[in-house]
Order: structure tokens, then sequence, then C-alpha cells
């Protein structure tokens, strides 16, 4: 069996409430949809997933780390969300060997989309930010 | 310098070893540097690493262990310049072939290094999926490395653990090898006996 090609898809997404939710409610909404999305891409065709993998960072200095190797297997979570926030910001990797990039990117939308509607979340899509520090060609650094 | 490589295939808890080993290593007062290449538009190891106030190098727009070969090494010779860290530790993008890393090194002119290790970070709950799909990407990261990480102790069961073992075995038998969970704290003789 020849190995399947990987097309990395990323994307900044931002999560809207409506009104405060507590950190727990956040982190099960993101849990369900990265569980949601293994198994969209399962669903989609013959593919491996190799990682799909989420961030989001607070203000306060905690983060939500969230990763998911497989739709047998729930999404495993580090760090936690504060209670009390309406809105998050969302950073992506979805790495899947054999789905091509615009179908990671169409099943990372509809994912979302549904998830938030069923909730009455809004939701928008960013492109990738620029880094944050200063840059040298291919090389970013950032000190602590 | 010493040069620690932490490899492994996407989500097999590379990031979360490394933290650990980082951790580890900056309680015995030693300076650290974290060289990350990540596949994808958007860096989440390094973010990650950031709020953890560990010093990040990030190689981006490309795959570290062809494209980047010669950035690794540029990066390497501006750490040991700019910034003299005792210990140097690589993460490849889980979908990097390794060895290509090590093959760069002869290129790397400044000072030398005092060691190379690899450590490789195997996940028993799809190395045998895995082995069948990617052979050569994963059987070589096993071949080559000097230790073993099989991670996921606690989400695997013990005869996947085994399982994960026999086949590390069957291609690398003599390799020191240890099935961790990557959740808690590493055990402080496993990280010094880890680390360089």
């Amino acid at each position: 069996m020849s190995a399947p090609t990987l097309e990395p898809y990323a994307t900044q997404q931002r999560w809207q409430s409506a009104a405060p939710l507590l950190g727990e409610a956040w982190q099960a909404l993101l849990v369900a949809y990265l569980a949601g999305l293994a198994r969209a891409c399962d669903a989609a065709g013959p593919c491996v997933i190799g990682h799909i993998k989420a961030l989001a960072l607070f203000d306060t200095g905690d983060y939500l780390r969230l990763s998911a190797i497989s739709a047998a297997f729930p999404p495993t979570v580090d760090g936690r969300v504060p209670d009390g926030l309406a809105a998050l910001s969302l950073s992506l990797n979805v790495l899947v060997y054999g789905l091509p990039a615009a179908a990671l990117q169409d099943l990372t939308w509809r994912t979302a989309a549904a998830l938030a509607q069923n909730h009455a979340l809004t939701l928008a899509e960013d492109l990738p930010s620029p880094p944050e520090d200063h840059a040298h060609g291919n090389m970013r650094h950032h000190r602590a | 310098m010493h040069l620690l490589l932490v490899t492994g295939f996407l989500g097999s808890g590379k990031t979360s070893l490394i933290l650990s080993l980082a951790h580890a290593a900056r309680e015995t007062d030693r300076r650290v540097a974290i060289i990350v290449n990540e596949i994808g538009e958007i860096g989440i190891d390094n973010q990650l690493m950031r709020r953890l106030s560990l010093d990040v190098w990030e190689l981006t727009n490309g795959c570290i262990c062809c494209t980047l070969t010669a950035d690794l090494v540029t990066t390497l010779h501006k750490l040991d310049e700019g910034y003299a860290p005792e210990l140097v530790i690589v993460e490849p993008s889980g979908a990097a072939e390794p060895a290509n890393l090590l093959r760069a090194m002869p290129y790397y002119r400044g000072r030398p290094l005092e060691s190379t290790r690899w450590i490789a970070v195997l996940d028993p709950l799809r190395l045998p999926m895995l082995l069948e799909v990617l052979t050569p990407l994963i059987t070589a990261g096993i071949r080559q490395a000097d230790s073993l990480i099989i991670s996921k102790a606690d989400l695997a069961s013990p005869q996947e653990v085994a399982a994960a073992e026999a086949a590390a075995r069957d291609i690398n038998p003599a390799v020191p090898l240890h099935a961790v969970v990557l959740t808690r704290p590493l055990d402080p003789a496993l990280a010094a006996e880890l680390l360089p």
C-alpha cells in the first residue's frame, strides 16, 4: 500500500456566545467539536487522522489544548477555560492523510457551524495571522 | 551544547514529553532552547510553549527534514552565538523523516555538540495501524532512536502497551524503552536518564 498524502489545513476561529459561559461548558463544546471533526474526517473517505489539535489562550494566563488522533478515541484535553467568557479564539491544525485540504476546510467549517447553531453561538473564521515577534526568513524566535 | 531530538508521529505525545523534559532541565538551572517545526500555517506547539515560559525558536513554511534542513543548522548557529544554551531540544513535525536531520549536523560549524541524543515517542493506540500504513516513516524512527517512549499508558490497555513494546522490540531489540503517562510529571529518574 502506498503512503497516503498529507495536505495540512489550519485556521483560526472566533466562537461567541450571547452570554458568558462556564469554563466547563466551553471545554465540553470544544471537545465535542474535535470529536465531531474526527468523525467527519473518518466518514469522508479513506484517510488516516494524523493529528487534529487546537489551542485557546486566555488573558488570565490559562490555556486549553485539545488533541484528537482518531474517531475511535475521545479527544484529550490539557489546561482549562476560565469561567465567565462570552467568546474565545481557537487555533486549529487539521493534519489528516488522504483528504485534500479543501475537503478538510469544508469539514472543519461545517462541523463547527453545526455545533454553533445547536448551541446558539456565532462563529467566525480568520486567516492565520502573522507571527507576533520578529522573523528572520523562515525562523521565528519567541523568547519567554 | 547538547542536542536532543524528540521524534514521533503526529499526535504521539512529542510536545508533552518535551514540556516535561524542559521543565526537568530547567529545575537543574540548565539553559534550554527548543526548536519547533510544525506542519501547517499556525504553530500551535510554539504558542503553548511560550505560554509556559519556554524559549522557543520556530521553523516555519516547510519541513525541517527537507526544505528547512539548512534553517535548522542556521538556527543552531544563532543559538550558539546569541543564547548559548546548554541543551537544545528539537521537535520535528510528526511527518518528518528524522534521520535527515542528523545528516545535516556535519554542516553545523558552531561550538562542537557535546552529545546528540534521539528519543522516539510511540503511540500505542495507533502503532500497529501506523506500522502498516506508514511503514518507512515509523520504522525509521524506531530503528535509529537512542530511547523509545511509549506514551499514553493511561489511555491504552495493557495489551496495547505490550503489543507496542513488542512491535518496537522487533525493530530495535536493544533500545531502552519506557511506557509513560505524559499527562503526569515525568519520574525524575527517567527524566535524568533521558536528558543528555
